[in-house]
């Protein structure tokens, strides 16, 4: 086994396999809901579970940790088989499953924007890979479930925060200098974010266009100038 | 050991044979759905050469296959001619070309498994890696369609076949380390698992839901 760097700073790696589990687990009970068979909850296990590491290794230009490891593709296994068999019972436990996408969304977050710096990245790069990171996994499994990405559609509230975490994340890290200070304010502030938007319906709207309000407001202007 | 494990080299007629279906089946696919030149180049490109595509971009090894040997190329671009202005006489052959696809999706599993190990990856990735080398262009190919993916859908063992021949491979290369044997039996499954389940249409296992049948035995 080559020496990989899996990009974690100081929280140990078994946090990454765990969040693969989560990833894994909603990717395959999503299948299992929508009528996939045995491969459709493998696949989107698999895809959601480890597509945020696998995208952010292409994008740093270097081979895929996921694959060098086996250890994730075990944990993204073992996450299929337990939304193949046991899908009812977690869709009772659909709040616990939420909240340890949360935390799974933060650390991903954090892990993206950390490897990208520490290949020599500039911070803008940085937010936006560790943004990649913490949302392709469920990017994945809606653009295969040929559904229209949740990511992208008005009412979920979450790229946005994952957005938010990087930054805030790539902030603390330049000002403390301690990523694992940041990494871990980080991964509370993301879960603490999610867990009250999900309690207060928090929802993102669909694009204002300001351009209409604009003219109003110059032609309001000019009126009461005349 | 994983230096020992060389990809397979495919004797040229046979790399064009199976390039040539899968480009044909796409162009075929496409043609079904009254897209244009460029859809139907597209779509026959991503059957063709799309699962190899995504496995050299999974391995970082280099540029993919299909532009360091631009031959390849050729037989994709013959295929998709085939299936766009002659597609009344390859639509007749689909039986031909179903038999041919699935002799050779051992062959891709074998290419795909064998060119992970030999990329020093583990087992477990070398099997991910050799069902994404048979199965990614089928993907593409949906994708690319705006529909919905076919391989995750319930249906004939054609993914499952893919995994069952990479799983035969990686376990008796892993016991015996037989290669030899390994990559033989390995085709065997894989395209003797899809063949006997596209002639008695058997399908694949369904999620069962373990909740819902205990609480019938209880009850």
């Amino acid at each position: 086994m080559p020496e990989v760097y899996t990009g974690v700073t100081a929280l140990p790696t078994w946090t990454l396999y765990l969040a693969v589990i989560v990833g894994g687990v909603a990717g395959a009970t999503y299948a299992a809901r929508r009528g996939f068979d045995v491969i459709g909850v493998l696949a989107l296990s698999v895809t959601t579970g480890l597509g945020g590491l696998l995208l952010r290794d292409i994008l740093l230009g270097r081979g895929p940790i996921v694959l060098r490891d086996n250890a994730f593709i075990w944990s993204a296994v073992f996450a299929a088989v337990v939304g193949f068999f046991f899908a009812g019972y977690i869709a009772r436990f659909d709040r616990p499953l939420l909240a340890m996408e949360a935390l799974a969304m933060g650390l991903l977050a954090t892990v993206g924007a950390d490897s990208a710096l520490r290949a020599g990245l500039g911070a803008l790069p940085a937010i936006v890979v560790g943004t990649i990171v913490a949302t392709a996994g469920p990017l994945f499994r809606d653009i295969l479930g040929g559904d229209a990405p949740q990511l992208l559609r008005p009412g979920v509230f979450l790229g946005v925060i994952a957005l938010g975490g990087s930054a805030l994340f790539v902030g603390l890290d330049a000002w403390t200098k301690q990523p694992l200070l940041s990494q871990i304010v980080v991964i509370v502030a993301v879960f603490a974010t999610r867990i009250v938007a999900i309690l207060w319906d928090w929802e993102t709207k669909p694009a204002d266009d300001l351009s209409d309000r604009m003219w109003s407001y110059w032609n309001r202007r000019t009126e009461s100038e005349r | 050991m994983n230096d020992a494990v060389q990809s397979i080299a495919l004797p040229n007629s046979l790399d064009a044979l199976a390039i040539g279906v899968g480009a044909i089946s796409g162009a075929l696919h496409a043609r079904r759905r009254h897209m244009d030149v460029m859809g139907i180049l597209v779509v026959a490109f991503c059957a063709a050469l799309g699962g190899g595509v995504i496995r050299d971009i999974l391995l970082v090894s280099g540029p993919p296959v299909f532009l360091t040997s631009p031959v390849f190329l050729i037989y994709a671009a013959v295929g998709a001619t085939i299936g766009w202005l002659f597609s009344r006489y390859a639509s007749r052959a689909t039986i031909l070309m179903e038999v041919i696809d699935g002799l050779f999706i051992g062959v891709w599993v074998l290419v795909g498994a064998t060119k992970a190990l030999g990329n020093g990856l583990g087992f477990g990735s070398a099997i991910l890696v050799a069902v994404i080398t048979a199965t990614g262009g089928g993907v593409l190919r949906d994708l690319f369609s705006g529909e919905q993916v076919s391989l995750l859908l319930p249906g004939q063992w054609l993914a499952a076949a893919a995994l069952m021949g990479a799983l035969t491979f990686t376990s008796i290369f892993w016991t015996t380390g037989d290669l030899y044997l390994a990559e033989i039996m390995c085709i065997v499954v894989a395209s003797g698992i899809r063949m006997v389940s596209s002639a008695f249409d058997l399908h694949t296992p369904m999620p069962m839901d373990l909740s819902r049948v205990l609480a019938r035995t209880k009850a």
